[in-house]
């Protein structure tokens, strides 16, 4: 029964599969047929023009452009195809050979963009990607015309990605600008922009950008392979791809990046690395990507060197207490109390006296409520927001331990947890996760649940690998070369390779360490001139 | 390396000859580095074949898949011994009042995820573990300075010969002979010409951080070391600088206790890779659990209570490991330069 | 507890049967069985509360009776 069922709607979707227009079918002779046409295919929605004409050369020929209104821009269409074919066209006296619509292309339509289509569906395609089609009566073939041309947002600073110092630019919506972005920031022919198309029924476009001579070619086919692989209907984010091609799609660890911003997708496809730019996203994905790459922020490579490593570990430091602060104190409070000093144990003691829950249920249930404040304030309107965080942070906060619920030391580490987990955004959904996880694990188990908890974390991040690369390197496998990246920030002229890790081409940057050296000569001698003279003392000594 | 350690770091060598311990100690390394060449030599002999293999051509199917079992019951053996050590660690010093079997069971899951992973991501753990290590091992180096006293190390040579080259012997088949484990684990190593380096390098390592271990413990606990099961745990108890760092005795012990799921679960793998190859398997993954489960039981009943554990150890276990240790490689190793095996035409 | 060892051993049957049957692995089907029907078994013993043999108390023995420990 269920499979006579199934057997039937097979049967009715092949059926209905058949009904739809093989993909090759061509235009018909008659302008009317493929306005017809056209009609059918695109329905009877308001925002698809169609704009008849007569074409005023010799005698009148009957044309129609195709157009979706807000793609295109009507000073182009205008200026391009409306304006010849009808005025202009009219004062010439033109020798129009058999070839009608060759001749048009060559002298009449002004339009940068132009190609001849005899195929149905190429052409829906294009009205529907914003250019405008030519139809003329009895030519077999049209005209498309590339008029698109919508309103976009402007370049602004991404909210996501702030920098102190640095470019303000960043990507937005429009595939284009982007593209046009990079190649701003790399101004190199080996730049390669590859593009499909994916999506059944969005079709976004998708490009995927590498440096040739230095991305590791295996890699780039790897992502271009698996990118053609996606067989889906829609993809309206960055992220709907991301989870189609992760190497890991369980983990909770992102083994691909993204950002915003210009200058670290630069920086990133000159370190060897792929991006994919996704229409309509602002956000660039990066693969493959390291564990480590999260705490490398554009700022790092604007500041001094010296303050930028020492940054960067508050930043390693940050992203562990953000994780492990609650676990630790719970297993501290409730297994382990004789590691704490004793005078604070006391005083904590006396914080703890009279409240009615164990630590653990304590941590895990003021993180639950952070974290509510934190989405119930991000998503609304800024101001709206800003009262939400009073409320929650100073109110709640305050009355939850004047009232005797909780103890005001689990309320500053929870805070003090908040906070921390703000420092490496890009790591802290794993943080969130990790520490409610391990807080349990340190609840029922004290320190040998964390340590469990933690192995376990490492055995996963070993075995991670994004795109065929190590997701840990370069710590392990340890990889010495490309600790100058990440347990210290290395002054830029003393980074001269490129990541070992990504296995790219053209590994070196510069020479090792070169520098430019001062070509004013120095006003004091390196050697102070009483130098000969102890030289010669020397000399005695050795004598001797 | 990480393997020799661990067990050591807890139990150091050896009662009896307490402050000239770090004597058989390097007695015990010099033993270590003699026992690991038969071994290393195999694995040279056999360039990317697993101990098992090598039985297998060398003493032919019957007599090499017994010397094969013989050689997985003692990794199998070795892990649940582990496993038992940190159980009793766990269950006497720091939780003494939760049940065993929890222990038992989370150890489980982590080191056959540990295992399923293969032994890279064992390695690349340990790796990072190490560091860890050796960086807790030093910088508590430091912090006993101040109860550190060199008068515990008198009398030298207060021991007769005998008696240190009998606690040699044990420290030998103790913590350093175990490599028995990497027979079957060195084929997986990069370079493969290294073996032989790497063994000697990882010995020497364990050896110089056990040194240190235990410079520190005796020369903060001196003689009442003696009466402590877990002698390094108490020495880590008594650090005391100002208010702040007291009794941190937890920390080095969890570490420990990290390098012990590494130990355990190189055992496991090496288990249940022998296991597999033993049985022609195409696959070792399936076997990781239900070795893994069998190993938690072995380690539930490997010894009553603590006193039959050291008893074993003193008398027992130098005689009981020696064959595995010493007198299979040795007489693989002579079957096949008897044998020819492997002819010179079947290595190039 | 014994609910709970039950449990164990179906998560167990659970995680590796399937793929094993997917690939059609036989041989390493049957020693898993084995491998795992023996762990099983152990562990009830265990949970029933029968006294096994400790591993090292039984090694000490056998060495004991052939003469082959250190004094």
């Amino acid at each position: 029964m269920f499979r006579f069922l199934l057997r039937k709607l097979r049967l009715a979707q092949q059926f209905k599969e058949n009904a739809t227009p093989s993909a090759g079918y061509r235009l018909h002779k008659s302008l009317e047929e493929n306005i017809a046409l056209f009609r059918a295919e695109l329905g009877e929605s308001p925002d698809v023009a169609i704009r008849r004409f007569t074409l005023n050369l010799k005698k009148g020929i009957k044309a129609a452009i195709i157009f979706v209104e807000g793609l295109m821009d009507q000073q182009v269409v205008y200026d391009c195809i409306l304006h010849p074919l009808m005025i202009e066209a009219k004062k010439e006296t033109w020798t129009v050979d058999s070839d009608l619509l060759g001749f048009i292309q060559e002298n009449l339509i002004t339009a940068s963009g132009l190609a001849q289509e005899d195929r149905f569906p190429p052409l829906v395609d294009a009205v529907l990607g914003g250019d405008t089609v030519l139809l003329i009566d009895g030519q077999t073939a049209a005209l498309v015309v590339s008029t698109k041309n919508w309103e976009k947002r402007a370049i602004e600073e991404p909210d996501t990605e702030v920098t102190i110092m640095g470019p303000r630019d960043g990507f937005t919506e429009d595939l284009r600008t982007n593209t046009a972005l990079l190649r701003r920031k790399i101004n190199y022919p080996g730049l390669v922009f590859e593009q499909m198309v994916i999506g059944r029924r969005t079709r976004t476009t998708v490009v995927v950008a590498y440096v040739q001579g230095i991305a590791n070619e295996k890699i780039v086919e790897e992502v271009k392979a698996r990118l053609k692989r996606i067989n889906t209907d829609m993809i309206l984010d960055a992220n709907y791809l991301t989870e189609f091609i992760t190497d890991a799609p369980f983990s909770p660890f992102p083994t691909i990046a993204y950002t915003e911003r210009p200058d670290v997708a630069a920086a990133r496809l000159l370190e060897g690395r792929v991006a994919v730019l996704v229409n309509n996203t602002p956000t660039i994905l990066m693969m493959p990507s390291l564990f480590i790459e999260a705490f490398q922020s554009p700022d790092d490579y604007n500041d001094h060197f010296l303050y930028a490593t020492f940054i960067r570990w508050l930043r390693y430091l940050a992203f562990l207490m953000s994780f492990l602060l609650p676990a630790l104190f719970v297993a501290l409070t409730s297994y382990h109390q004789e590691l704490i000093p004793t005078p604070l144990l006391i005083s904590m003691a006396a914080a703890v006296e009279g409240t009615p829950f164990p630590v653990v249920i304590e941590v895990v249930a003021m993180g639950a409520v952070f974290e509510i404040i934190r989405e119930a304030g991000v998503r609304l309107a800024r101001p709206i927001g800003q009262t939400i965080s009073i409320v929650g942070a100073l109110v709640i906060g305050e009355a939850v331990v004047s009232a005797g619920l909780v103890a005001a030391p689990t309320v500053i580490v929870v805070a003090l947890t908040a906070i921390t987990s703000f420092v490496v955004p890009k790591q802290q959904e794993i943080a969130i996760i990790l520490r409610l996880t391990l807080a349990v694990l340190a609840g029922i188990l004290g320190a040998y649940g964390i340590i469990i908890g933690l192995l376990f974390t490492l055995a996963h991040l070993a075995s991670l690998r994004s795109f065929g690369v190590p997701y840990f390197s370069p710590v392990i496998p340890l990889q010495v070369g490309d600790l100058k990246d990440v347990a210290v920030r290395a002054p830029l002229w003393a980074m001269w390779t490129r990541p070992q890790a990504l296995e790219g081409q053209d590994s070196k940057r510069q020479n090792f360490g070169e520098r430019v050296p001062s070509s004013i000569a120095a006003e004091e001698p390196d050697r102070p001139p009483s130098a000969p003279g102890k030289r010669k003392k020397e000399e005695k000594n050795r004598k001797k | 390396m990480s393997f020799v350690m661990t067990t050591g770091l807890i139990f150091p060598p050896l009662q009896g000859l307490w402050h000239d311990s770090w004597m058989t100690l390097l007695l015990g390394l010099a033993g270590g580095i003699v026992f690991a060449l038969p071994y290393t030599t195999l694995c040279l002999r056999f360039p990317g074949k697993t101990l098992i293999e090598i039985h297998e051509t060398v003493f032919g199917p019957v007599i090499g898949k017994l010397f094969s079992v013989a050689s997985i019951w003692y990794t199998f053996h070795l892990g649940a011994q582990a496993g038992a050590i940190f159980i009793t660690f766990l269950t006497t010093t720091i939780f003494t009042m939760t049940p065993r079997y929890v222990f038992s069971v989370t150890w489980l899951l982590v080191v056959g995820y540990l295992c399923k992973k293969g032994i890279e991501v064992i390695a690349r753990v340990n790796e990072m573990l190490l560091v860890v290590t050796v960086f807790l091992i030093v910088g508590t180096g430091f912090l006993v300075l101040n109860i550190f006293k060199i008068e515990n190390f008198l009398p030298l040579w207060s021991i007769s010969l005998s008696d240190l080259l009998r606690a040699g012997f044990g420290t030998i088949t103790f913590p350093f002979g175990q490599n028995v484990v990497f027979g079957l684990l060195l084929p997986f190593l990069h370079e493969r010409g290294q073996a032989r380096k790497a063994v000697f390098m990882g010995l020497c390592g364990a050896a110089l951080f056990l040194l240190i271990n235990l410079v520190i413990t005796v020369g903060v606990l001196g003689e009442l070391g003696k009466i402590f099961i877990f002698p390094t745990h108490q020495a880590f108890r008594m650090i005391s600088i100002g208010q702040v760092m007291t009794r941190l005795e937890l920390i080095p012990s969890l570490i420990f206790l990290a390098m012990g799921f590494i130990k355990v679960s190189i055992a496991l793998y090496a288990a249940s890779l022998g296991t597999a190859q033993l049985c022609k398997l195409q696959t070792y993954r399936p076997l990781v659990f239900p070795i893994g489960v069998l190993m938690v039981i072995a380690a539930h009943q490997i010894y009553p209570n603590i006193g039959v554990r050291l008893e074993m150890v003193e008398r027992v276990q130098p005689i009981y490991a020696l064959p595995f240790q010493l007198l299979f490689p040795l007489l693989a190793l002579l079957a096949a330069v008897l044998r020819r095996l492997p002819g010179k035409e079947g290595q190039a | 507890m014994i609910l709970l060892v039950l449990l164990g051993f179906a998560l167990i049957v659970a995680l590796e049967l399937p793929g094993l049957l997917k690939a059609r692995y036989w041989r390493e089907l049957i020693v898993f069985a084995l491998l795992t029907a023996g762990a099983f078994i152990l562990s009830l013993l265990l949970v029933f509360g029968v006294e096994l043999p400790y591993i090292d108390s039984v090694l000490i023995e056998v060495f004991t009776k052939l003469g082959l420990t250190l004094k």
